[in-house]
């Protein structure tokens, strides 16, 4: 199956200012390369600790930040994007050779053109506007997400409104109210303000607004942790009848892991900015590698007293983004943790066909390629 | 999915609707309202010259100079040096310290709008330019600026009014700046950012009706500082030149008060005094009543 999305090594570091003229004096890495390829019609969950940076990588992947470094491919051949990876790394290569720079400078003006034609973060302000339609996002808090001004009607057809997605003013109505019904609110209450609504109807506003432009991949930024567990499910199964009625791709950000196994295909685990392992919702539930997930997976609580099980619990806090601990980012709370791990951060391996890990645990395995 | 076809439309009620019910219920804000309104009747009444006032206003009668309040009927509030009318003259100062107070608020609003949600939205060199540009302005005694701006163009009615206007904004550009910085990390803004809005769309539609309850309060508190500076200009001579005002009056009673003469201080004074009392009272209750940080207190 062809992936929707491709991203490359993506950064996001929030400069730190100080001082009389605002120098800087260090970064926030909030996301800190982080490659994520999400196939057509899927979902893929993005779990991770509160402040490990799941919110800002997805606000960057939909371009509300923009990033430091990183490339976006969203709905490019297959051809094109090794076009231009290859491209990056002979650079790359260049420069770790110590070849001439103006071959370098040559290439360098020749990757910029390539960016231009396919990475979503080169293009310029406007054309990025227009492609928006594609990717949308549904936030985390359904209070602070609706303008409280705004009647819900005109905060569903904001988008029609911005992309004129209409002829008439009866088919703005048309639509919106097509929206609302399909999203499990009552097209009676168009006119009413979002003060109005509860939690979970408010939620299903955000998911109508989001619908509204047709998009293909949907960033779903926590959109039932601040909701009551009974409301949780219904949204959740709302989103699941407009995956295969829309055809959507969702990209599923979570903190609760029984909600990502409950909804997604393929679960990425995130660690203070970095994506420490990946796999198929199965491999990754039955056998987790990184020390990471087993201390996060042993922590979901399971509804059976009797059951006994061993916990593994994680001591300390997330270390600070500001500076992270030399080595691989995880060790200072690692229960198994080596040496080398102090020392070098890991590269990402590949034990198993489609199941990757960045621990030194797996040194022997073969290196993914990314 | 079938869709409703509805007929009746269930509508809702807008925050602003809210909180003007909540002002609404607030009686001693409405005793307020209800002087403020009565004063800007008097204001209309001296601007379209109703009942002759400008002429009793400026009618010299020396056979009644000094007339001690409600001895003759015709002069209810008595008579000042060149025997004019104090009521009509009070009635004439209540038209120039309104329309002051209005005019520097229009003036003062936009500019105040401008500078502060754009050094808010944009941040970076704007932000840096904008900031200094208030600090300058707030680093000089407000007072200083308007009585420099007045010698060098003149003692018209438009300039008192933009001289305020130049002194007044930077408060409210602040408060407007650090909304904005504080407004453009909210969901909303970043959900509408993330439909493809632009910035135009996003500072007038999203972020400007949210913080709006700012500057009308800010423009009704407005009010209440121009007529107190305009008390003082006048005070030192520098008010506007040959109409009334409240400011005006007070500097004539300095030398009448000596013969014994309070009509002009006592008339002023008191329609000075109820009119910033119930714009403090309406202003205070309306900052309670859009507040929606408030909204649940009672």
């Amino acid at each position: 199956m062809s992936n929707l999305v491709e991203i490359y090594d993506l950064k996001k570091h929030f400069p730190i200012k100080a001082g009389l003229f605002k120098k800087t004096v260090g970064h926030i890495k909030a996301v800190d390369g982080i490659t994520l390829k999400i196939p057509k019609g899927e979902t893929v969950g993005l779990v991770g600790e509160s402040g490990c940076g799941k919110t800002t990588a997805g606000r960057t992947i939909t371009a509300l930040y923009k990033p430091t470094a990183g490339e976006m491919f969203f709905d490019t051949s297959r051809e094109d994007i090794d076009e231009l990876l290859a491209l990056k790394k002979k650079i790359k290569g260049l420069r770790e050779s110590g070849t001439d720079s103006a071959q370098i400078h040559d290439l360098e003006h020749e990757l910029v053109l390539l960016r231009k034609r396919m990475d979503m973060y080169s293009l310029p302000k406007r054309e990025l506007n227009k492609r928006r339609r594609d990717f949308q996002m549904v936030f985390q808090d359904p209070y602070g997400s609706l303008n409280p001004r705004i009647p819900v009607g005109d905060i569903i057809g904001e988008g029609l409104d911005i992309h004129r997605m209409y002829s008439s003013k009866k088919e703005r109505k048309e639509k919106i109210q097509d929206l609302m019904a399909k999203t499990g609110i009552d097209p009676a209450y168009i006119n009413r303000y979002p003060h109005e609504f509860s939690g979970g109807q408010r939620q299903r506003i955000g998911i109508a607004r989001a619908l509204s432009l047709n998009p293909k991949l949907l960033v779903l930024d926590e959109p039932v942790s601040a909701l009551d567990v009974s409301i949780q499910v219904q949204i959740l199964d709302l989103l699941e009848k407009l995956q295969s009625d829309f055809d959507l791709t969702y990209l599923f950000i979570a903190h609760d892991l029984s909600v990502v196994e409950y909804f997604s295909q393929e679960v990425a685990v995130m660690y203070l900015g970095k994506i420490v392992e990946k796999a198929s919702r199965e491999k990754l539930y039955k056998d987790k590698l990184h020390p990471y997930t087993k201390a996060l997976i042993s922590a979901v609580p399971i509804p059976d007293p009797n059951k006994k099980r061993q916990r593994i619990i994680l001591e300390g806090d997330v270390p600070s983004p500001v500076s992270p601990p030399k080595g691989c980012y995880f060790h200072p709370r690692c229960s198994e943790c080596m040496e080398i791990c102090k020392q070098e951060e890991p590269p990402v391996f590949e034990p198993k066909e489609g199941h990757t890990v960045q621990c030194w645990l797996y040194k022997g395995s073969k290196l993914a390629d990314e | 999915m079938a869709q409703k076809i509805v007929s009746k439309y269930k509508e809702g009620k807008s925050p602003f609707v809210l909180s003007m019910i909540r002002l609404g219920r607030n009686k001693l804000a409405m005793a307020a309202l209800f002087i403020v309104v009565f004063y800007i009747m008097l204001a209309a009444i001296g601007q379209f010259n109703i009942f002759h006032i400008k002429d009793i206003a400026s009618n010299n009668d020396f056979d009644l100079r000094y007339m001690k309040p409600f001895q003759n009927i015709h002069h209810i509030f008595g008579t000042d040096n060149f025997g004019r009318d104090v009521f009509a003259r009070a009635i004439m100062g209540t038209k120039i310290s309104l329309f002051l107070g209005f005019l520097s608020g229009l003036l003062m609003i936009p500019i105040a709008i401008f500078f502060g949600s754009l050094s808010g939205y944009y941040s970076g060199w704007f932000d840096d330019i904008a900031m200094y540009i208030m600090s300058v302005i707030v680093a000089i005694p407000g007072m200083l600026i308007i009585l420099s701006l007045i010698q060098v163009v003149g003692r018209s009615f438009f300039t008192i009014a933009f001289a305020f206007a130049i002194t007044g904004w930077v408060g409210l550009a602040r408060v407007i700046r650090g909304s904005f910085m504080q407004a453009k990390e909210f969901e909303y803004v970043l959900a509408a950012k993330n439909l493809g809005a632009g910035d135009a769309r996003i500072i007038f539609k999203h972020i400007l009706p949210n913080i709006f309850h700012f500057i009308i309060v800010r423009f009704v508190l407005n009010f209440v500082g121009v007529i107190k500076s305009e008390v003082f200009l006048a005070y030192i001579g520098l008010s506007i030149i040959g109409v009334p005002t409240w400011g005006t009056m007070l500097d004539d009673s300095k030398l009448e008060l000596m013969s014994g003469n309070w009509q002009n201080l006592i008339a002023a004074t008191i329609f000075m005094f109820l009119f910033l009392v119930s714009l403090n009272i309406f202003g205070d209750a309306l900052r309670d009543a859009l507040d929606p940080k408030l909204k649940n207190v009672v």
